[in-house]
């Protein structure tokens, strides 16, 4: 075996000798432009032509050269940050305030008047007679005490304690009380399974941001569709009381199929099957992005740091537009590709009626 | 050549898509760009009306409208094409040379670009070559990919001289030791050159792609469209066919028998050097690690790619 493998990797070094030299003496003439060769590298070749370049790529030393120096271009890492940003990067302190802040509120909120004691009691009442009713028939045969078998319910919601307290306040007591108590394991997890209306979803993402501020670490899914307004309001108002680009948020359009994903330094990722598996988009944007709409499958604006607004039509390439201002923008609605609103984070509104031309400021 | 015929509301509808306005740019030099795009895509044929719509439809238009409009000398394309993509072509130059030398490169494209040459009075712009076919940024980037790689091949002509002298010695001090690996050497360049000639396209590129320019994996894959564990299974198939259709035409071409065929190869996979293709580039020993090894992208030992 050993001996094969070794045989194998001398093979190996073979080619790798003569296949370098054959590459530097080839060259067949008429050879790739720059432009096809870009195209290929882009994929946006259609199956013929690839054929064709491929064909002559592969007996062409020039052709080869180019587009392996193309490929490692495209796979460079971003430039480094210049020094004085690596000095003064001061990124850790966001989680940190966040946090502060979130405690903050923990002990300055006053105590809701019992939110859940009763419904604490009717959901006990409740599990007491199905446990009972199920060891009458003989089918809870564990020996184990019954708060034990029910404990699973009330540790799958951390949170719950923190959205007792603005719970009252952010969904106006739309939930059921089972979900304020944990009794149902997660909200996220119910959210995604039921076909919600979309005033629906928003409201439960409302409430769960709300809630936890700083502590909802994953995306917050924000349904995309005719209620944009909704969106930006959201959008705006998580912004203006945390300025801070939380790690990732998720919208997704009307087709609840196409998602898309962003973050800070310039982060967006593109998804066709319902979140399930993401494509990592190249923006060559570095600006963190803080809100986004998406008002159909294939349109998605994002906006971000020092007057980020980017735009897709096609659902993968995102165009930055130009903005009047380098304010950090908070939140953003669109009912298309060319009618948006956009919101700084101190407060102003822009407007824009041709995919981001022009900008008008509306009054306050 | 004959120019597909674009209808006058997909033209005005692509101006929209392609944001034209923003740049003022009057939408004849437009439909011009888009005419020489289909003209050139559909070179020689007849295209449906369908699929030419398809066609300028999954154009890059607004990089082709900032294309036209920096080529017509509009300060604000100019001004925005720069913002956007200077940083960027920086950066490509800096893979090509991380000392910076490639930046001066870079910087020379812009005079292309701005389109210093004046010829009977027209402005003859290097944009002019940009057909929206692919990003702009990865046009620029694979402009100057190619400006890279004929300098390197230019250099490489002017300092080849010393090295033919400095390669050819040793080969011929090795073969003075061993005469057979000298006729070995030759038998297995012949069966060698054969049998990669015989492979598929495909198999010949993904094998050049990884062997000659140091691409890794992912790379390959990425160029060719193919999953990295895919590209290495494919690599190891050619492997195996090259190595048995070398042995074949050893036997069969060269009359060798099973022990001189397993000879021929040790002695030349043991050392290429007598093969002594190496000297049309120069290049050294160290060359790729096995597949398993790279298949994890470059490391800090990444070497500069071969041309």
């Amino acid at each position: 075996m050993d001996t094969k493998r070794e045989g194998d990797r001398s093979f190996e070094r073979l080619l790798r000798q003569s296949l370098r030299s054959n590459a530097g003496s080839a060259l067949t003439g008429g050879c790739l432009d720059a432009e096809t060769i870009a195209a290929w590298a882009d994929g946006s070749l259609n199956q013929r032509d690839r054929a064709v370049a491929e064909a002559h790529a592969s007996e062409c030393a020039r052709c080869q050269a180019t587009v392996a120096t193309l490929m490692k271009m495209s796979a460079a890492p971003p430039a480094p940050d210049p020094w004085w940003r690596r000095r003064l990067n001061l990124g850790w302190l966001v989680p940190l305030t966040a946090g502060a802040i979130a405690v903050a509120f923990w002990f300055a909120l006053p105590n809701p008047p019992s939110p859940g004691l009763s419904d604490k009691r009717e959901v006990q009442s409740r599990a007491d007679e199905s446990a009972k009713r199920q060891e009458q028939s003989g089918l809870a045969r564990s020996d184990a005490p019954l708060v034990q078998r029910q404990q699973p319910a009330a540790p799958a919601e951390p949170l719950a304690p923190r959205q007792q307290r603005a719970a009252p306040a952010a969904t106006g007591r739309n939930e059921s009380k089972e979900e304020r108590e944990g009794a149902i394991p997660t909200r996220r997890a119910k959210r995604d399974e039921r076909p919600a209306s979309a005033p629906a979803q928003l409201k439960e993402a409302d409430a769960l941001e709300k809630a936890a501020p700083a502590a909802a670490p994953t995306a917050a899914v924000v349904a995309g569709n005719a209620a944009q307004s909704s969106v930006g309001r959201r959008d705006q108002a998580a912004a203006l009381s945390a300025p801070a680009v939380a790690p990732a948020r998720e919208i997704q359009s009307p087709d609840t199929s196409v998602r898309w994903r962003f973050g800070a330094g310039g982060l967006v990722q593109y998804s066709i099957d319902r979140g399930a598996t993401w494509e990592g988009l190249s923006t060559d944007f570095v600006a963190d992005l803080t809100a986004g709409a998406a008002p159909s499958s294939s349109v998605c604006w994002l906006v971000g740091r020092a007057g980020t607004v980017l735009l897709t039509t096609d659902g993968r390439r995102f165009a930055r537009l130009p903005f009047p201002e380098s304010a950090d923008l908070a939140a953003v609605r669109a009912t298309d590709a060319r009618t948006a609103v956009v919101t700084t984070a101190d407060g102003r509104t822009f407007n824009t009626a041709d995919g981001g031309s022009t900008w008008t400021e509306a009054p306050r | 050549m004959r120019s597909p015929q674009i209808d006058d509301v997909l033209i005005r509808r692509l101006y929209d898509r392609a944001r034209a306005e923003r740049w003022h740019l009057p939408i004849g030099v437009l439909a011009e760009a888009l005419h020489a795009s289909a003209t050139r895509r559909f070179a020689g044929e007849d295209p449906g009306a369908h699929e030419l719509e398809k066609y300028l439809e999954s154009l890059h238009l607004e990089d082709l409208a900032v294309a036209c409009a920096c080529a017509t000398g509009n300060d604000a394309a100019w001004e925005h094409f720069v913002r956007e993509q200077r940083p960027l072509l920086y950066r490509a130059a800096d893979v090509l040379d991380p000392s910076g030398g490639a930046r001066e490169l870079a910087d020379s494209l812009y005079a292309d670009l701005y389109g210093l040459k004046d010829r009977g009075g027209d402005r003859q712009s290097l944009f002019g070559y940009f057909h929206g076919r692919s990003s702009l940024t990865t046009w620029l980037r694979s402009v100057l990919a190619q400006r890279h790689i004929d300098r390197l091949r230019a250099q490489r002509r002017v300092e080849s001289l010393p090295d033919d002298e400095a390669a050819v010695a040793p080969a011929t001090s090795s073969g003075a030791a061993d005469p057979d690996r000298l006729r070995y050497a030759a038998l297995v360049e012949r069966a060698l050159q054969r049998a990669v000639s015989r492979l598929d396209a495909r198999d010949r590129l993904r094998l050049a792609c990884y062997y000659a320019q140091d691409l890794t994996l992912a790379e390959v894959g990425r160029l060719l469209r193919e999953h990295e564990a895919t590209v290495s299974r494919h690599l190891a198939r050619t492997r195996q066919a090259l190595r048995k259709d070398i042995e074949r035409e050893l036997r069969v071409g060269e009359g060798l028998g099973e022990a001189q065929v397993a000879d021929c190869l040790a002695s030349v996979v043991e050392d290429a050097g007598p093969i002594d293709l190496g000297r049309v580039l120069g290049t050294g020993e160290g060359g790729k690690e096995s597949g398993r090894d790279r298949s994890m992208g470059r490391g800090e030992g990444r070497r500069g790619h071969q041309a």
